[in-house]
C-alpha cells in the first residue's frame, strides 16, 4: 500500500487518541475505586446497582425504626414489671390485713400505703416516650388514666396498635394499650375496693380483693409476655437486617467497585501503550528522505 | 528535417516539461497537509514524430496535462459513510449529555431524592404525632418536586440545544450547497477552455463531503457539474443553481425542517431526513428526548395524584380548623370539566365530613356527607350540600373564594376532619393535600403545607365512630404503601426511574459503540483515499531529483547543440 504523509500521521494521531482515551478510562477508575460511572459503561450491572441502592435504602431507616420499636417496647416491659411488682405488694398487704392480728390502726397505714400503690399504677399507665403516652393506644396525647379524689378512674386511651413497619416487610405493633387491663380486668376498681375496706376496717372486703388482685396480675403477666416476646421478634429482625445490609453491601461492591489489583495492572498495561505510541511516533517523524538529502 | 536546430528544439522542450514536473512536485510538497487535496501529477507525452529516412524521428517531449490521483468510487463510498458517521457521532455526544442529567448512578438523582422522601414518611409512621417528622416530609417533598422541576428545565434546555444545532447545520449545509453551485460555474468555465480544474474539483468534492456528514445526499454528475439531491428527493444543487432548506420550531418544542422551492413555497421533509447530523438530531429530539419528558411527566402526575389521594382523607394532630383548594375555572361547570388538572379522574362517589368540638381528646358531634357524580356535581353544588346537611348545624362554613377556591371554615371553636372520599374530588380540589400541581412542569408543595408543616396528615379518623386519634399512623403507612405499587407502567416510581436510567444506558452504550464502529469504518476509508490521494514527501522528493537531473541532462543536450552550431560556424571562416 503507498504510504501517504497524511496517512501516516492520521494514523499515529488515532494511535494516540485511543491510547490517551483508554488511559484516561482507566485513571478515571482508580480514582473514583467503581467500574461502572455511568449506566452505559455496563447497563446490566447499573440496573442491579440501582436496585440494590434501593434495596440498601430501606435499611438504615428500618434499623432505626426497629430500635425505637425496640425502645419503646423495653419501656413497656419495664412499666408493666413495676406494675407487677405493685401488685404484689398489694397482694401482700391484703394478706396480712385480711388475718385477724391486724388492727384498725395497721389497717389505716396500710390504707395509705395502698393509695401510693394506686397512684404509682396509675403513673406506670401514664409513661411517656417523648410527647407520646406509650400505653394510650393511638390516642397518645392525653394521660390514658386519670383519678377523681374518690379514687375513681377515668380512661381516656384506646386498645388501637400502632403497627409500624420495621424492614423486610414486617409489621410489628409497637404498643399495647392498657385500659383493657386496667378497667375491664378491674385492677384499679379492686385496689379502690381494697383501699376502702381497709379504711372501713372490713376484714371480708379485704380478702374479696385478693382474687381480683391475682386475675390482675395474671392478666399483667399475659400483657407482659406479650411485649417480651415482640421485643424478641423485633431484636431477630435487627440481626436479620444487620445481615442482609452486610450481603447487600458485598453484592453491590461486586458490581460497583472496580478490583483494584487488576485496574492497577491494567493501568501499568496501557501506560506502557501509550508509551509505545509516543515512542513511535517521535520515531516516524525522524524518518523523510529529507533527512538523508543534502 | 532533424538538424541541429531540432536538437536545440527537442532541448528546450525537455528543459519546459521538467520544469513543468517541478513545479507540479512543488504544489504537492506544499499541500501535503491541506484537507481533501488529491496529489497531481504531470502526464508526460512524445511529441508527434516527423517523417524522414529512414524513419519517423522522435521531437523530444510535450507535456499532456496536469491530473489529479482520485479514485470517484472510494468518494462515493465515503460521502455514504460519512452521513451514517455523522448522525451516529451527533447522536452519542448528546446521549453523554443526556446520561449527566440523568446522573443515575451518583447520589444525588431522582431516584436518591424519591428514597428520601419515602424515608421521610417512613419516619413520620413511626412517630405520627412529629412536628420535626412533618417538617422532614416536606423539606423531602420540597427537593423531589424541585429536582423533576430541574430535570424537565434541563431536558427542556436539550431539546433547545438541539434545535439550535439542527438550525445552525442547516445554514451550513445551505452554504455548502451554494459553493458546490459556484465550484459547478468555475469548473464548467475552466474546463470548457481546455484547462484540468484540478484544485477546484478538489473543493467541490470536501464540500460534498462535508454536506454527506450533514445529511443524506445523491449526486451525480452532468455537462453543468454535479446535481445534489437532498432528502426526500428535493434538488438541492443543479448546475449554477442551487435551492436552500430551512427549519421551524414547532409547538411541541421539536424542529421541522423545510425545503424552498424556487417559488418560496415550504416543502416538509423532516420525516424523510435519514442518516446524517440533522437527521441524527431530529431523531434524538423526536424519539429520545420528548420519550423523556414523557415519562418524567407521567412519573410526577402519579406521584402528586397517589400522594394526595391517600392524604385528602387523612388527619393530623388536631381537627382541621380551616382548608383552602385549588382554584377552579368555573364554580358552576361539573368538576370534571373546569380546568383541575387531575378533574378527569373525579368518579362517582361519597365525601364524609367529621364535625368536632374543641376538647382534647376532640368529641365527634356529627358527620356531613357529600354525593359527588362525576361529569355533573359542581363545586357549587358541593358547598350547598355542607352547608344544608342536617348534622353540619353551622358548625363547618363552606364557601368559594373570589378566586373560585373551596374554603372550609370550622365554626364555634371546634374543628372538622375528613374521614372518607371515595370520588377523588377532593384530591383534585387539593383539599388537605401535600403537593400542587399537574405534572413535571409545576409540581411543587401546597401553599397550605408550606405555611404550616403540620397540616400534612399522617392518621385517619374512623369512619363510622369519628374517634379521632392523634396516634394514628394508617395515611402515612398507607402513603408508605404507595412506594412498591406498581403506578407507572407496571412498576413503582422508583422502578420506573431505574428502567428509565437503565434503558438510556442501554441506548447510549449501543450509540457509542455504533459510533465507535463507524469512525473506524470512515478511518479505513479514509486511509485507502489517502492512500491513493495524498501526498509522499520521500515520493515527491524522488520526483524532484528525477526532474533535476532531466532538466540538467536537457541542458547538457542544448549546450552539445550549441558546440555543434559552433563547429559549424567556425569551418565556415
Amino acid at each position: 500500500m503507498r504510504v501517504s504523509q497524511k496517512l501516516l500521521m492520521e494514523s499515529t494521531y488515532n494511535q494516540l487518541n485511543r491510547a490517551g482515551e483508554g488511559l484516561l478510562k482507566l485513571l478515571e477508575q482508580a480514582s473514583t475505586g467503581k467500574r461502572v460511572l455511568n449506566p452505559s459503561d455496563d447497563p446490566v450491572s447499573a440496573n442491579r446497582i440501582m436496585e440494590m441502592k434501593n434495596e440498601l435504602s430501606r435499611i438504615d431507616p428500618a434499623k432505626r425504626k426497629s430500635q425505637y420499636v425496640n425502645s419503646w417496647l423495653s419501656m413497656s416491659e419495664s412499666a408493666l414489671q413495676n406494675m407487677e411488682e405493685v401488685l404484689v405488694r398489694a397482694k401482700e398487704i391484703a394478706l396480712s390485713q385480711s388475718s385477724a392480728t391486724a388492727t384498725s390502726q395497721t389497717r389505716a397505714g396500710a390504707a395509705v400505703e395502698v393509695r401510693q400503690l394506686y397512684d404509682q399504677i396509675v403513673a406506670l399507665a401514664n409513661t411517656r416516650l417523648g410527647d407520646r403516652y406509650i400505653f394510650g393506644g393511638t390516642q397518645s396525647l392525653v394521660p390514658p388514666v386519670e383519678r377523681d379524689d374518690d379514687y375513681q378512674a377515668s380512661f381516656n386511651g384506646n386498645e388501637e396498635s400502632i403497627e409500624v413497619g420495621v424492614g423486610l416487610g414486617r409489621k410489628v405493633a409497637m404498643n399495647v394499650g392498657i385500659t383493657g387491663l386496667l378497667r375491664d380486668n378491674q385492677v384499679l376498681d379492686t385496689l379502690r375496693g381494697l383501699i376502702q375496706g381497709l379504711e372501713n376496717n372490713d376484714p371480708q372486703a379485704i380478702s374479696a380483693s385478693l382474687d381480683g388482685l391475682d386475675s390482675g396480675y395474671d392478666a399483667l403477666l399475659e400483657l407482659h409476655g406479650e411485649v417480651g416476646s415482640r421485643v424478641k421478634a423485633v431484636e431477630a429482625n435487627l440481626e436479620n437486617l444487620g445481615d442482609l445490609q452486610l450481603n447487600l453491601e458485598g453484592t453491590l461492591s461486586d458490581y460497583q467497585d472496580a478490583d483494584m489489583a487488576k485496574l492497577l495492572t491494567d493501568l501499568a498495561n496501557q501506560q506502557t501503550a501509550y508509551e509505545a505510541a509516543l515512542r513511535t511516533t517521535a520515531m516516524i517523524t525522524r524518518l523523510s528522505l529529507i533527512e538523508f538529502l543534502s | 528535417m532533424a538538424g541541429i536546430q531540432s536538437v536545440l528544439d527537442i532541448g528546450q522542450w525537455a528543459l519546459h516539461a521538467q520544469q513543468l514536473g517541478m513545479a507540479v512536485t512543488a504544489h504537492n510538497v506544499a499541500n501535503v497537509n491541506t484537507q481533501g487535496y488529491s496529489r497531481q501529477r504531470l502526464i508526460l507525452e512524445p511529441a508527434t514524430p516527423e517523417n524522414y529516412q529512414p524513419g519517423q524521428i522522435g521531437r523530444g517531449v510535450r507535456a499532456a496535462s496536469i491530473e489529479r490521483v482520485y479514485d470517484r468510487f472510494l468518494g462515493l463510498q465515503l460521502r455514504n459513510e460519512l452521513s451514517t458517521k455523522g448522525s451516529l457521532q451527533a447522536q452519542s455526544s448528546y446521549y453523554k449529555q443526556l446520561e449527566s442529567i440523568f446522573s443515575g448512578l451518583s447520589d444525588s438523582d431522582l431516584g436518591s431524592e424519591l428514597r428520601a422522601f419515602w424515608s421521610a414518611w417512613d419516619e413520620l409512621s413511626i412517630h405520627p404525632e412529629g412536628g420535626t417528622e412533618r417538617v422532614g416530609v416536606r423539606e423531602a417533598a420540597l427537593q423531589v418536586a424541585s429536582r423533576i422541576r430541574g430535570l424537565r428545565e434541563k431536558l427542556v434546555g436539550l431539546q433547545e440545544q438541539l434545535n439550535r444545532s439542527i438550525r445552525v447545520s442547516l445554514d451550513r449545509a445551505n452554504e455548502l450547497s451554494s459553493q458546490v453551485a459556484q465550484l459547478n460555474i468555475q469548473i464548467k468555465r475552466t474546463e470548457g477552455s481546455g484547462q484540468n480544474a484540478n484544485d477546484l474539483r478538489d473543493m467541490r468534492d470536501k464540500a460534498l463531503d462535508e454536506l454527506a456528514g450533514l445529511m443524506e445526499i445523491q449526486f451525480w454528475e452532468t455537462q453543468d457539474g454535479f446535481s445534489v439531491v437532498g432528502p426526500g428527493g428535493v434538488a438541492l444543487v443543479e448546475g449554477p443553481n442551487h435551492w436552500s432548506l430551512t427549519s421551524q420550531t414547532a409547538d411541541t418544542g421539536l424542529e421541522e425542517i423545510f425545503w424552498k422551492s424556487s417559488s418560496g413555497a415550504l416543502v416538509p421533509i423532516t420525516d424523510k431526513m435519514g442518516a446524517g447530523a440533522i437527521g441524527g438530531m431530529l431523531r434524538l429530539g423526536q424519539e429520545v428526548v420528548s420519550r423523556e419528558l414523557d415519562r418524567l411527566d407521567r412519573l410526577s402526575a402519579e406521584l402528586i395524584w397517589n400522594v394526595n389521594q391517600q392524604l385528602s382523607t387523612s388527619s393530623g394532630k388536631t381537627p382541621f380548623t380551616s382548608l383552602v383548594g385549588q382554584a377552579v375555572s368555573d364554580p358552576s361547570q361539573p368538576l370534571t370539566d373546569s380546568g383541575l388538572p387531575f378533574g378527569e379522574r373525579i368518579i362517582d362517589g361519597e365525601i364524609h365530613i367529621w364535625l368536632y368540638d374543641g376538647g382534647n381528646p376532640p368529641a365527634a358531634l356529627g358527620r356531613v356527607e357529600v354525593n359527588v357524580t362525576a361529569g355533573v356535581t359542581t363545586l357549587q353544588d358541593l358547598v350547598d350540600q355542607i352547608q344544608n346537611d342536617p348534622d353540619n348545624a353551622g358548625r363547618l362554613q363552606a364557601s368559594i373564594t373570589a378566586e373560585g377556591r373551596l374554603n372550609l371554615q370550622a365554626a364555634g371553636g371546634g374543628g372538622f376532619a375528613i374521614s372518607q372520599d371515595t370520588s377523588g374530588a377532593l384530591a383534585a380540589l387539593e383539599i388537605n393535600t401535600l403537593f400542587t400541581g399537574s405534572g413535571s412542569l409545576d409540581i411543587n408543595v401546597s401553599r397550605a403545607v408550606m405555611q404550616e408543616s403540620r397540616l400534612i396528615g399522617a392518621g385517619r379518623v374512623e369512619d363510622l365512630t369519628g374517634a379521632f386519634s392523634p396516634g394514628d399512623n394508617r395515611a402515612a403507612l398507607e402513603v408508605l404503601a404507595l412506594r412498591d405499587s406498581p403506578l407507572l407502567d407496571g412498576e413503582s416510581l422508583e422502578q420506573a426511574w431505574s428502567s428509565a436510567v437503565a434503558g438510556l444506558g442501554v441506548e447510549a452504550s449501543g450509540a457509542y459503540r455504533v459510533a465507535d464502529y463507524q469512525d473506524q469504518v470512515v478511518e479505513q476509508l479514509e486511509q485507502q483515499r489517502s492512500s491513493t490521494s495524498g501526498v509522499n514527501l520521500d515520493e515527491e522528493m524522488v520526483k524532484l531529483l528525477e526532474y533535476q537531473w532531466a532538466y540538467q541532462a536537457a541542458a547538457r543536450l542544448i549546450e552539445t547543440g550549441r558546440h555543434m552550431m559552433q563547429s559549424l560556424i567556425e569551418m565556415m571562416r
